[in-house]
């Protein structure tokens, strides 16, 4: 089992250029990366094609973890999601129509996920259920579903500009919540 | 509250927006423009990015193919490896796809070793374009050695009295065109040296629906019809 030590002892020895920590950083963290861009990109090729430039990215910038504030874990999965959003902003840069609706995040946790996650005793959980249960589903799925004003507004069936007030202010809430 | 601490507040909501992933593109270019040389922007988006993270909890592990790592080691450690004109000389190029393409370079052994130093190499690059909301599909295909961009349009055509723009977007920057697409399907376009840093891996290829002619002002106006990250081989 990889604790956030071992990673981030990965990570460093990337930095110093050593392949093999590398396969092991990407043995240990590859499917959790992969399943988060998976879940913002709904495509298995596609995914796959941007998880190797993401790792590509993690080797190249392994010098720079040290500088961040960040876990090693949120670290990775800061650039996973950054890439992966990315893809989506570029592919949809317009309004479109979403018929679906969404499924409500499962929260249930099987213990291969409990393995290798990014929190350190995360307040977000907390913070989240002070808010009205719809606002907290739209920050939920806005980071894990990696969606757009439009898509959400056309889920939660408001007005895309209603849509940016609501997180807005959901986000001011949450950060005088993650404050105190 | 004095401009300061509004200006701050409003700088800390879009970091927040950021982070979450919502804001939408032109924002979120321009917002990264500013966080290269912005620290308290910088630190505003990992204290976001910090506490949004164990969100990922509840998302599930995935295998990738094994074939990913593969190629991604491919990439990173190619020892000498040189990419030659071959590809096109074996005509293998039309109609294929970029994933194809890179699937081809790893597994089909077409990759030529040689005594070739990699820094002295010419750069190739592929991107596959499209775009689920509309049937415009394109490869594109970069030989550094000849600085011409090759373009196959599989797919696709521009609407009646309407062009085809092609840009380039370099990470954090706006869309530089490219030009207007021909009727063609093959078509080829010399890149500028001007250009010519803005073509790789960091950056993504994109064809927009414009006015006949193209872009009036310079930049996209119309929707993007089909879009790819350009990677390299």
């Amino acid at each position: 089992m990889n604790t956030s030590t071992d990673i981030e002892k990965l990570i460093s020895r990337c930095a110093l250029n050593d392949r093999a920590a590398f396969t092991d950083l990407y043995k240990a963290t590859s499917s959790k990366l992969f399943g988060v861009v998976l879940r913002i990109l709904k495509n298995k090729a596609e995914a796959e094609e941007a998880l190797q430039e993401i790792y590509i990215k993690i080797w190249n910038n392994a010098s720079m973890f040290a500088s961040n504030a960040y876990s090693p874990m949120s670290w990775l999965i800061v650039i996973a999601r950054n890439h992966a959003i990315d893809i989506v902003r570029v592919r949809k840069p317009d309004t479109v129509d979403i018929e679906e609706t969404f499924d409500i995040a499962d929260d249930k946790k099987t213990p291969e996920d409990e393995a290798i996650n990014s929190s350190e005793g995360g307040r977000i959980d907390n913070c989240l259920s002070e808010l009205d249960v719809n606002r907290a589903q739209a920050v939920r799925q806005a980071y894990v579903e990696g969606y757009s004003y439009d898509e959400l507004a056309a889920a939660f069936e408001v007005p895309v500009n209603t849509m940016r007030t609501w997180l807005r202010r959901s986000l001011a809430s949450l950060k005088k919540c993650l404050e105190r | 509250m004095t401009s300061q601490e509004t200006k701050d507040r409003d700088d800390d909501e879009l970091a927040a927006e950021y982070a979450l992933g919502t804001l939408p593109l032109s924002e979120r270019l321009s917002f990264e423009r500013r966080l290269l040389d912005d620290n308290v922007l910088r630190k505003s988006v990992e204290w976001w990015n910090t506490q949004f993270a164990p969100m990922s909890d509840s998302v599930d592990a995935v295998a990738p193919s094994p074939a990913v790592l593969k190629r991604i080691e491919e990439r990173l450690f190619p020892e000498q490896i040189r990419a030659t004109s071959w590809l096109e000389s074996l005509g293998l190029w039309r109609g294929l796809t970029a994933a194809s393409v890179a699937g081809m370079l790893v597994f089909g052994g077409l990759y030529a070793s040689s005594t070739l130093r990699q820094d002295i190499e010419p750069s190739v690059f592929v991107a596959q374009l499209s775009d689920i909301n509309s049937d415009v599909e394109l490869v594109a295909y970069y030989d550094g050695q000849t600085q011409t961009l090759r373009l196959n349009r599989t797919s696709g055509a521009a609407l009646p009295n309407r062009s085809l723009e092609l840009w380039v977007i370099p990470t954090g920057e706006k869309p530089i065109s490219l030009g207007i697409l021909p009727e063609d399907a093959v078509h080829e376009i010399p890149i500028p040296q001007e250009l010519r840093a803005a073509v790789t891996s960091q950056s993504v290829l994109a064809v927009t629906d414009e006015p006949e002619g193209g872009s009036p002002s310079g930049d996209p106006t119309g929707p993007v019809l089909a879009a790819g990250s350009i990677t390299k081989v």
